[in-house]
């Protein structure tokens, strides 16, 4: 990374933590001096307090051109309605792999859609909205997908 | 009908001559035959068939070409031979040992330059003779020869007045007629007047992605006179693609890049291709870097944002210029992003003037497809017509040779004021469900916009641009946070 590209993260980095602190302090921006290293991470306690979540985005070489990649990391691994484990890559759940120790990656945008505008709030967002239907799943077997399309329905 | 029929004079004998040629033509039994010829004897005033021992003192010779006259085509084999193949500077009685590629069930014969192991091949020399004595093709060569060609000459200058070809057919050696094909200054001769032949020469140019949009930008600019190429897909030719591929269906399997590299090599043996055999993504970002960095020019003819996103963040760092053509669904529209680093908007300007043409995609391969959608829920393909994406080929290409000539005085030195804009669109039809579809109709009109025109947009650059421009001044745009609450506070 250049000069000028380093720069360029850092001060990225630097916006995306005030931003989060404005927005959604319960995440914050760590090793914001260090592209190669910095992460997003904080806990969340659900709506329907299911679980404490822990979440973390890392922050790809790429950034933000590359997407980053949003885990939970705790608890892990998830488990679904009828008792499955939570399956790595679906569309219905909203799912794109796992970890290297199992956590499960959330798919919070398709890696073709990401576009560096996306701010970390957003993103963020994205994976408190995840969380809420993932337990709404919980209790009604309803795919995070299904849930999903029916919110869009009502805001829309 | 060349002079030296001509000479033969009076219309007396004609009925002789035809009966000459018929027989020559019919039976080929004189092209059969060693050292036979057909020659028109000016003392006699008739035709005969002699051997050169006892050819008549000023007899003229009757070609291949005065026997193709209103009776039949000649039927002579040709012999094709590339520049690099002629061994110049060679002693006589030298040697060329090559393969000769057989086409069109024996009509030519291709040493060099092209076949590429499509069609059959065969053994044959290219042998230089000296100038004194006949010589003769049986001495030379080797054993197994399918093929041979004699240069006369201590230095054999390429030109085809001193070679004698000869095929063996049911073996027997036949006379084949000898072409070589042009040099290099030769090759885009036409050119002149518009541009220098050699302008182009020194030009490297990156197209990655080699689909129907970069190959065929990668072939017109080869056509152009581009000679140093460097081709990077990772996708192979399925037969789906072949109908806007410049590749043929027998190149099917083949890795596009080497399929096109081939195509090239066709047009002009002495291009200089480089393949590469990846995806332009970001775990391969620094070999790309390192391949952007040796280009003049980068042209991203890729099915994906993704990959355009890194070329961008490439590009721009590199201070390189970027070309993404792109179709939008069922290529009802193609557009251009020119992106000029320090100068004007990039891909992610782009995105943030108009995020719907970035999402509105073509998705012309299964490949793609996969890529877009998850593994349980399938994207359809919905490819365009090889017509509709003719247009964005054509003015890409365009694009591209004024970049490469922009310091030259050329012919083409006016076009630098019409090509000003960053963005381009090209309308194929009034889409139903897209922006246009309530254009005018075209008729007769050139007022208003219409389909099947080009339009310069005038994109401008985003000051706070996350790629291209100064986050800390303004950053990026955010969700709102009343969104947070209205996701999440669901009550539950």
């Amino acid at each position: 990374m250049s000069l000028f590209g380093f720069s360029r993260v850092v001060d990225r980095l630097c916006h995306e933590e005030a931003a989060l602190r404005d927005h959604l302090p319960q995440f914050r921006v760590y090793d914001l001096h260090d592209p190669g290293r910095a992460f997003v991470s904080g806990w969340e306690r659900s709506p329907a307090n299911q679980y404490d979540y822990q979440l973390s985005l890392i922050f790809p070489s790429g950034y933000p051109d590359e997407m980053p990649l949003l885990y939970i990391l705790q608890p892990r691994p998830l488990y679904c309605y009828d008792g499955a484990q939570l399956p790595e890559l679906s569309h219905s759940f909203h799912t794109w792999g796992s970890g290297s120790n199992g956590q499960t990656q959330i798919c919070h945008c398709h890696r073709d859609e990401w576009d560096p505008w996306r701010s970390c709030v957003a993103v963020m967002l994205r994976s408190l909205l995840w969380i809420s239907l993932f337990e709404r799943h919980l209790r009604t077997g309803r795919t995070i997908d299904d849930l999903f399309e029916e919110i869009e329905r009502s805001i829309t | 009908m060349n002079s030296r029929f001509g000479a033969s004079g009076g219309s007396s004998n004609l009925s002789n001559v035809l009966q000459s040629i018929k027989k020559v033509n019919t039976s080929n039994d004189a092209l059969r035959q060693e050292r036979q010829r057909l020659v028109y004897n000016p003392s006699t005033r008739r035709f005969e068939q002699v051997t050169p021992a006892a050819r008549p003192e000023g007899a003229l010779d009757v070609t291949q070409g005065d026997l193709g006259w209103g009776v039949g085509p000649p039927s002579a084999p040709r012999i094709v031979i590339s520049p690099e193949q002629v061994p110049f500077r060679k002693a006589p009685g030298f040697c060329r040992r090559v393969r000769a590629t057989v086409w069109d069930h024996g009509d030519v014969y291709a040493i060099g330059g092209y076949g590429h192991e499509r069609e059959e091949t065969v053994s044959a020399s290219i042998c230089i003779m000296n100038n004194a004595g006949p010589g003769s093709r049986e001495a030379v060569g080797y054993a197994d020869d399918q093929m041979r060609v004699l240069l006369r000459g201590e230095e054999c200058d390429g030109n085809a007045r001193h070679a004698e070809g000869s095929v063996k057919i049911e073996g027997a050696w036949v006379r084949a007629d000898v072409q070589f094909l042009p040099g290099k200054d030769a090759l885009f001769s036409r050119f002149g007047g518009i541009i220098e032949t050699d302008a182009l020469d020194e030009s490297r140019v990156c197209i990655v992605g080699i689909g129907s949009i970069g190959s065929g930008v990668t072939v017109e600019l080869a056509k152009a006179g581009v000679t140093h190429f460097i081709l990077l897909d990772d996708d192979r030719l399925e037969p789906g693609n072949v109908s806007r591929h410049v590749s043929p269906i027998s190149h099917t399997g083949r890795c596009k890049t080497k399929s096109v590299a081939d195509l090239l090599r066709d047009k002009n043996p002495f291009i200089h291709v480089v393949t590469m055999e990846m995806k332009a993504d970001w775990p391969t970002v620094d070999a790309l870097r390192e391949t952007v960095r040796s280009s003049d020019i980068v042209v991203g003819g890729l099915d994906n944002h993704e990959g355009r996103m890194v070329l961008n963040r490439v590009c721009l760092d590199e201070g390189k210029c970027l070309l993404l053509p792109g179709m939008r669904r069922r290529a009802y529209a193609g557009q251009i992003l020119v992106v000029r680093p320090g100068t004007g908007p990039c891909y992610g300007c782009l995105i943030a003037a108009s995020p719907e043409s970035v999402r509105d995609q073509e998705v012309s391969s299964e490949r793609q497809a996969r890529g877009l959608g998850y593994t349980d829920k399938a994207v359809p393909v919905e490819p365009g017509l090889s017509n509709d994406v003719a247009p964005v080929v054509t003015m890409t290409t365009k694009l591209v040779i004024q970049h490469l000539l922009q310091d030259r005085a050329t012919k083409l030195r006016s076009l630098d004021a019409d090509l000003i804009a960053p963005l381009y669109l090209w309308l194929n039809r009034r889409e139903q469900d897209s922006p246009f579809a309530a254009l005018s109709p075209m008729g007769y009109g050139v007022d208003e916009m219409s389909v099947l025109r080009w339009y310069g947009l005038p994109l401008k650059r985003h000051p706070s641009c996350p790629c291209c421009g100064d986050v800390a001044k303004a950053g990026p745009e955010l969700h709102t946070p009343s969104a947070v609450s209205a996701l999440t506070g669901e009550g539950e």
